[in-house]
């Protein structure tokens, strides 16, 4: 049987009894105010552990605000470490048979609730879209994998952007004086190396493998993740941007182009890439529904907080097309420049 | 045959004449073209059995027969996957179908899935729970 509403919201006001035992237990919540696509959210962590494993990738839009100065936050991400606390979540509302493979729980993927458990990291994820909060749970800040430094919090930044106008995408973007480029595509496509190709010619870094789209009053594109991520040959390749290697993840190549981050640019294009293995780089027209697929899987293959719809919106209102890449970064940079122009190469 | 509910975890959504519908539960996507386009629309709007055969005759090169078969192979995949289930309920006659030249030429209503059938058919039990009831890691295999 699935849950009522009733035990639903008596499971959500276990939540927030859970934070706030354990920002008691904890001294007080680490509170930060962030600003994500140019709306104000509001950050609580009990558990020093848990907030300094979100920092790295947001502190581009952290605020440095009093809290009295701080304006409504439009969401409020709860956030508590039970190691660290030793307050548990509350039981689950619903049988082991609605625990899915994918980390959804069974009746909980479009309702008033949208909720995750993964199992293997034991995080729980609640979104609560009426109240415009969210409650996470980790079984202990210290086992989260590393690589979840780079892309915190990134199913529920998905839902919620999909519940205000706005699309997660799980795309690099790049921005030249004219305009932001999009570039999408599945994991080992290019989309972080040509994002630091880029940055290394001196064009603007929105992330290399997310940002949002706000789509009014025209579509926009935004920095999520502050940080990116080279393969060992990119990066051996990419001197230039050598020199922005942090030490948050043992044997990555992670980087933190702060300096060359931009704020927000209007979106131009949207380019699908894919390695084309010769000297030239192509760019060729594709359909909004080849568009649409190849951004579907992309998502899909990031996990959570796929917005169709976004995502529909998208390549309807943005020019789309195929970025064959090739070898020779100067044509790489060449056409992505006239793509952040609007106009087809 | 009465009408069909989409599964409450199907998100979809109509771009020209192909529907993209994924299963926010198990991750699978789904891509449907142009016939079979017209009767999810006519599936979403509440529309039965009938309406999508009279969609398809009214729309495409097809006879009445063929329409009938084409669309009970249809449904019945749709209900195989999970997308739908039989319902009864309000029923619009306004599709929100695309214009489309009349008797156009007309291949069979067909769901072209994406579904990673390990993660989809494979049994995954919870091995385990914490002591507040949430499941644990399936142990690890000993080599």
């Amino acid at each position: 049987m699935p849950p009522t509403e009733g035990q639903l919201d008596a499971f959500v006001a276990a939540m927030a009894r859970g934070f706030s035992e354990a920002a008691a237990l904890s001294s007080g919540p680490v509170v930060r105010h962030l600003n994500l696509a140019g709306h104000p959210i509001r950050l609580r962590c009990a558990g020093a552990a848990l907030a300094q494993h979100f920092e790295p990738a947001l502190n581009h839009a952290l605020q440095e605000l009093h809290a009295s100065a701080a304006p409504p936050a439009v969401l409020t991400i709860d956030c508590w470490d039970r190691a660290a606390t030793g307050v548990a979540p509350p039981p689950p509302p619903w049988g082991e048979d609605s625990f899915c493979r994918s980390g959804a729980i069974r009746g909980q993927a479009q309702g008033r609730l949208r909720i995750t458990y993964d199992r293997w990291i034991r995080l729980l994820s609640v979104y609560d879209r009426q109240q415009a909060r969210v409650f996470i749970q980790a079984a202990s800040a210290l086992e989260l994998p590393a690589w979840m430094r780079r892309s915190p919090l990134r199913p529920v930044i998905g839902w919620w952007a999909a519940d205000h106008g706005m699309a997660l995408l799980h795309a690099g973007a790049v921005a030249t004086a004219d305009g932001a480029v999009a570039l999408a595509g599945s994991s080992g496509s290019g989309k972080s190396t040509t994002t630091l190709t880029a940055l290394a010619a001196g064009l603007g870094f929105l992330g290399d493998d997310a940002c949002m789209v706000r789509f009014d009053p025209s579509p926009t594109a935004y920095p999520v993740f502050g940080l990116a991520k080279l393969e060992p040959d990119a990066f051996a390749r990419l001197t230039a941007v050598q020199h922005l290697a942090i030490e948050i993840e043992p044997g990555q190549n992670v980087l933190n182009p702060a300096a060359g981050l931009v704020r927000s640019a209007p979106l131009k294009s949207v380019a699908l890439l894919e390695i084309s293995g010769q000297t030239r780089t192509i760019v060729e027209p594709i359909s909004s529904g080849q568009a649409l697929r190849a951004l579907v899987e992309g998502s899909l293959q990031e996990g959570g907080g796929t917005t169709l719809a976004g995502l529909r919106r998208l390549v309807t209102e943005v020019p789309c097309r195929r970025l064959r890449l090739g070898t020779d970064p100067s044509g790489v940079i060449a056409a992505v420049q006239r793509l952040a122009q609007g106009v087809s190469p | 045959m009465t009408q069909l509910s989409i599964s409450s975890a199907i998100n979809h959504e109509r771009l020209d004449d192909e529907v993209i519908a994924i299963n926010l539960e198990t991750g699978a996507y789904y891509a449907i073209q142009a016939a079979g386009a017209d009767c999810w629309s006519v599936a979403v709007a509440g529309g039965d059995f009938d309406a999508m055969v009279q969609v398809l005759i009214s729309r495409f090169e097809v006879d009445e027969a063929q329409a009938r078969t084409d669309v009970e192979a249809f449904v019945a995949s749709l209900l195989r996957s999970n997308l739908a289930s039989p319902a009864q309920g309000m029923h619009s006659s306004d599709y929100a179908l695309p214009p489309r030249q009349p008797r156009a030429p007309y291949a069979p209503p067909l769901l072209e899935g994406f579904e990673d059938l390990e993660d989809l058919l494979l049994i995954d039990p919870i091995h385990e729970v914490d002591e507040a009831g949430w499941p644990l890691p399936a142990p690890t295999p000993e080599r």
